[in-house]
């Protein structure tokens, strides 16, 4: 990975990140739940140093957080470039409207998923339609040492995975997407959503049910 | 029974599962099927991971937000944001509900009230002559029937406030009174 630093004048103020980073930053390893907390923490740091007018810490901010959103934009949208157009939307309207964010009611990331979420669901109105291209997800087993047979199989099962995740509808596959693939608490998903705890569940559990059902067939071939 | 597995299988990979909805889980077959298949749902889920985005995102939010800090934007772009995320849809429904007021409120004008009823504690009703007894259908369907049935059919009713209303009683309240089928004897009019 290439750690050559990149600078760019934000108003009087230079910022230094390394490119190419989607992991780098305070994102904590899955499953660490310090190293999350402590993510979190820095996070909330930056935040207030940008409401104290250190706009310089807004694209560390931005650097820290970009995967999460991006990540779940594209999985909601099925798109890699409408979820870099809607998570640039999603960071510039949350550096807006930041004096509105607070730290006392839910946490930053919580927040900025809410900003995603909306902006994602008014946009997925617009278009009326949501596809998920089967030809452009990532991180499949594609090294050269790879078997080929193997790799096709991964390659089916995640365009399976992938239009039966995209076919449910919006309102079952984002809390599904925010609970399995982003691991939010079920608390912090209704915050999100701004659904009761009771009707999250309900959500998630219909959404779980139809997938089994779609995926039976690989599940159990 | 059915309850518990509706909340076992919703509470399904909750790091703190009640006692009764443990053992629940583990006694009955549909729960512990649920469960296998979501296991099973959970290994396949990682194989959709998300694609490598491009290196050079946080770049191009700090450049749109230079460019806003050094062009502000002008009262029209922030109007049609504004009109975009809050009035696009809003105000058209609001015109319409509007426009449904004052076409019900015309027709209150119009037809509503137009022959004031006659109570019969007033000295005008107590004038009148004294009419023989008529089936209760009858002086139901007076001589204002046409104007209130297209008042009535209209829903605008629904728009006046109960409080000091004056509604004239069909043909079954009317006979359902023991006078002699005349509504207006009713005190509570």
């Amino acid at each position: 990975m290439c750690h050559e630093k990149r600078s760019k004048n934000f108003g009087n103020e230079i910022f230094f990140f390394a490119p190419n980073g989607n992991r780098a930053g305070p994102n904590p390893v899955e499953g660490d739940v310090e190293a999350e907390e402590e993510g979190a923490l820095v996070i909330e740091e930056w935040v207030e140093q940008c409401r104290n007018g250190q706009t310089r810490a807004y694209a560390q901010v931005v650097h820290a957080m970009q995967h999460r959103i991006l990540a779940f934009l594209y999985r909601m949208t099925g798109n890699r470039e409408t979820a870099e157009d809607l998570g640039q939307e999603v960071f510039l309207k949350a550096y807006r409207q930041l004096h509105r964010y607070d730290r006392n009611k839910a946490a930053f990331s919580t927040w900025l998923f809410t900003l995603a979420r909306n902006l994602c669901l008014d946009a997925l109105r617009k278009k009326q339609a949501v596809c998920v291209p089967l030809d452009e997800s990532g991180g499949l087993a594609t090294g050269p040492d790879s078997n080929p047979g193997a790799r096709l199989y991964e390659q089916e099962l995640e365009r399976h995975v992938a239009a039966s995740v995209g076919s449910l509808d919006p309102a079952y596959r984002e809390v599904f997407i925010l609970r399995e693939y982003e691991h939010l608490p079920l608390e912090e998903i209704s915050q999100v959503t701004r659904c009761p705890l009771g009707t999250v569940k309900s959500r998630l559990h219909r959404a779980r049910l139809l997938l089994q059902e779609k995926l039976t067939p690989i599940l159990y071939p | 029974m059915k309850t518990l597995c509706r909340q076992f299988q919703e509470s399904y990979g909750e790091p703190t599962l009640p006692e009764t909805l443990r053992i629940h889980g583990e006694s009955c077959p549909a729960c512990q099927e649920f469960a296998r298949r979501q296991q099973a749902l959970e290994t396949m889920l990682p194989v959709w991971s998300a694609p490598d985005f491009s290196p050079d995102f946080t770049l191009a939010v700090i450049s749109r937000l230079t460019e806003e800090k050094q062009c502000p934007e002008g009262l029209g772009a922030r109007f049609r944001r504004w009109w975009q995320t809050r009035l696009s849809v809003p105000l058209p429904v609001g015109v319409l509900a509007t426009l449904l007021l004052l076409f019900s409120l015309g027709l209150n004008l119009v037809f509503w009230n137009r022959e004031p009823p006659a109570f019969p504690d007033t000295p005008a009703v107590a004038q009148i002559p004294e009419r023989p007894p008529t089936p209760g259908i009858m002086s139901a369907y007076g001589s204002g029937s046409l104007p209130q049935r297209v008042f009535f059919s209209t829903g605008a009713f629904l728009l006046i406030p109960l409080g000091n209303t004056y509604f004239p009683m069909d043909s079954g309240e009317a006979l359902s009174i023991p006078n002699n089928g005349n509504g207006y004897a009713n005190q509570a009019y």
